[in-house]
């Protein structure tokens, strides 16, 4: 018998065990899991929100005389976003986009839900149609963990908290029905508003009276370090019984109300200030302030901006003692800003879609240094959050996200789809920027403003009138384009 | 053949216990008993018949030897002691068992060569091992879907079949043996 085997034969033989097998495992592998084990280079993911911090109020960020050592030490360290925005605002519908990764503007089928106290467009709840980062996460051996004093995530209606293994709410902030209002001492519910607030904001401070005053004797009780201290909590229990983890540390601060401890007050605030404490802005015209009010206003907004930073920086601090900054992807943001009175507005509201409100802060940190100490111009929002935490992962999307992977940024080479142009909407308002211009207007296009940032950056002169052809340009090309139609009016 | 079924142990544990893990936590058994086979063979075809294993075999026996046993601490580290939870971006566990997988395979791909080349076993049985072996080569070094699964069932096939046709030759030689060995026993030989 030959010992040989031919070419023909051999050629045979390979085939016929090929399409053997290729039967063999189409039928044995009946989709699902990969039949290659899981697994490689994880890391633990830290999202950490500061609700209503301004850009201009960071030192990183060119403010020269407020104090934020935490976030400027942390621009060291990371890649840090010069021109972010959020896609929607204000708070709610700023986090359905963080955590879905889907735009929530331009708010199409919001319904208005019930147990709520504030109706602008959007505000609702993650739809069911639609997944939250943290439930990928979870489902890929992630503990998801959320801290949060931000009650509006935690109102009857809400399901923010979808998708975390924990999540720990942190009662008593603004509005958040703790206690019995009726419990607030009446003198010091009167001290802590203006003469020209109104009553919507005298039963805010109210609520937040009857929450607070019975406990705080030390910095520890007030809420921004309540958040931290918790989840700070939280790493010292990670560290024993395993990671990787998914946090999201929530802060309410610095949104008002503003009442810092005396000794954030006493950095920024006029010595012998003697009048109530403006704690509450109205949403609203900035006219019912006194000057001295709001000199005294912006002074414990400053003043609770640096408690947040320094209860940041113990939260980083043990982040790097129990080892945790060698292997987790950072993220720290805010999803808005305030106004106050810098064009005659305080607050938040929607047609004073001005800088003080729109820009936020946005900051990635990568355990390995990629991006560290860098810049970059593009205009990163938070519904990049959700793609870039699953592309570093390694995970794919479970419904296609409208944000992008800022991974590419992160490595030094360019975004992955350029944005020429940016969009942004807070209830009937929409708002559009590129190189050169602002636009503001109704989402039926009236009342447009028009600003040149290069001359103008702080939009302070209305040139719609004579550049019609450029409010026309940026109303169809950039906000109709990117709402994908007509917008909705509610 | 444990190691053949493998794609349809991890869709079993997955509809069962909706996780893979389970699977993956018994799977070392599949490379230790190929290891254990493998061995065999090369006692059997080199030890105990006198003869010198070729560059080929002995390099590929080395590295299948040493895949196997990293596919079993890759194995027993990330499912077992958990160690790619604590030692998160190194991942050394998963590391060292996709290291070892495709050591494993590399390996067998070698010996397979070097029994063809040289004869050792019957070519109808060390060219499918060898080419199983490249088929498992090429599907541990990235998922490819359906037909990476193909792929690494051939492995395991072809590991089987070279045993099959071991066995089967052997089983032959030893009845060739005895009916020869009848009539020429001791032929020709003083007895003593």
């Amino acid at each position: 018998m030959s010992r040989t085997l031919s070419r023909k034969e051999f050629l045979q033989v390979a085939g016929a065990g090929v399409a053997g097998a290729a039967l063999l495992g189409a039928g044995a592998g009946c989709g699902g899991s990969s039949y290659l084990p899981s697994g490689g280079s994880r890391m633990n993911v830290v999202v950490v929100i500061l609700d209503s911090l301004r850009r201009d109020h960071v030192g990183a960020y060119g403010n020269d005389w407020i104090q934020t050592p935490t976030l400027d030490a942390l621009a060291k360290d990371s890649l840090r976003f010069t021109r972010p925005y959020p896609e929607s605002i204000p708070t709610i519908p700023a986090r359905r986009a963080v955590y879905t990764g889907k735009r929530t503007w331009p708010f199409r089928n919001w319904v208005p839900q019930k147990g709520e106290t504030f109706f602008p467009a959007g505000w609702q709840r993650i739809p069911e149609d639609q997944w939250s980062v943290a439930e990928i996460l979870l489902d890929n051996e992630y503990d998801t963990v959320l801290i949060t004093d931000t009650q509006h995530q935690f109102k009857p209606s809400m399901n923010f908290h979808r998708g975390f293994n924990v999540f720990d709410f942190i009662r008593g902030q603004e509005r958040d029905r703790y206690r019995p209002k009726q419990t607030a001492p009446e003198e010091l519910v009167q001290k802590n508003v203006v003469p020209g607030n109104d009553r919507s904001m005298v039963e805010k401070v109210r609520q937040y009276v009857a929450n607070t005053h019975y406990y705080r004797n030390r910095e520890e009780d007030w809420f921004a370090p309540q958040v931290f201290l918790r989840a700070i909590k939280y790493l010292e229990d990670a560290a024993r019984a395993g990671q990787p983890f998914f946090l999201v540390v929530d802060s309410f601060d610095p949104h008002e109300p503003w009442d810092p401890p005396e000794k954030y007050v006493g950095l920024y605030g006029e010595e012998g200030y003697s009048g109530p404490e403006p704690i509450v802005p109205n949403y609203s015209k900035s006219d019912y302030l006194e000057e001295d009010e709001l000199r005294r206003m912006r002074a414990l907004y400053a003043a609770e901006v640096t408690m947040a930073d320094r209860w940041l920086g113990n939260f980083l601090d043990r982040m790097d003692a129990l080892g945790f900054l060698e292997n987790t992807l950072l993220f720290v943001l805010s999803d808005h800003g305030v106004s106050l009175g810098e064009h005659g507005y305080t607050g938040k509201v929607d047609e004073a879609l001005w800088p003080e409100l729109t820009d936020i802060i946005f900051y990635v940190r990568h355990p390995e240094g990629k991006g560290s100490g860098n810049t970059s111009d593009f205009y990163a929002s938070i519904h990049d959050i959700a793609p870039t935490i699953l592309s570093q992962m390694g995970i794919e999307p479970w419904q296609p996200m409208d944000g992008q992977d800022l991974t590419p940024i992160l490595e030094g080479k360019g975004p992955q789809r350029e944005r020429e142009h940016f969009t942004l909407g807070y209830d009937d308002y929409a708002w559009a920027r590129d190189e050169r211009y602002a636009l503001v207007c109704r989402n039926d296009g009236s009342e447009a403003r028009l600003y040149d940032l290069q001359s103008d950056p702080g939009m302070d002169r209305d040139i719609s009138g004579s550049h019609p052809e450029v409010v026309r340009r940026m109303w169809e090309g950039y906000i109709l384009k990117d709402a994908g139609g007509p917008l909705p009016k509610y | 053949m444990l190691w053949a079924l493998s794609p349809l142990g991890v869709y079993l544990s997955e509809y069962k216990y909706k996780t893979p893990e389970v699977f993956w936590r018994l799977f070392p058994s599949a490379p230790l008993l190929m290891l254990a086979g493998l061995a065999g063979l090369y006692l059997h075809l080199f030890a105990r018949r006198g003869r010198r294993p070729g560059a080929l075999e002995r390099v590929g026996f080395a590295v299948c030897a040493l895949g196997a046993l990293l596919t079993v601490a890759g194995d027993v580290g990330k499912f077992y002691l958990h160690l790619d939870d604590v030692y998160l971006m190194s991942a050394p566990a998963y590391r060292t068992m996709r290291a070892g997988l495709a050591l494993l395979c590399g390996g067998a791909l070698l010996f397979g060569f070097g029994l063809a080349r040289e004869r050792r076993v019957a070519l109808a049985g060390a060219l499918p091992f060898a080419i199983g072996s490249l088929a498992g080569l090429i599907a541990v070094l990235r998922d490819f879907g359906a037909l990476g699964e193909a792929m690494w069932v051939m492995f395991g096939a072809g590991w089987a079949w070279v045993g099959i046709v071991v066995l089967f030759g052997e089983g032959r030689r030893l009845l060739a043996g005895r009916k020869s060995g009848r009539g020429r026993l001791n032929a020709g030989e003083t007895s003593i």
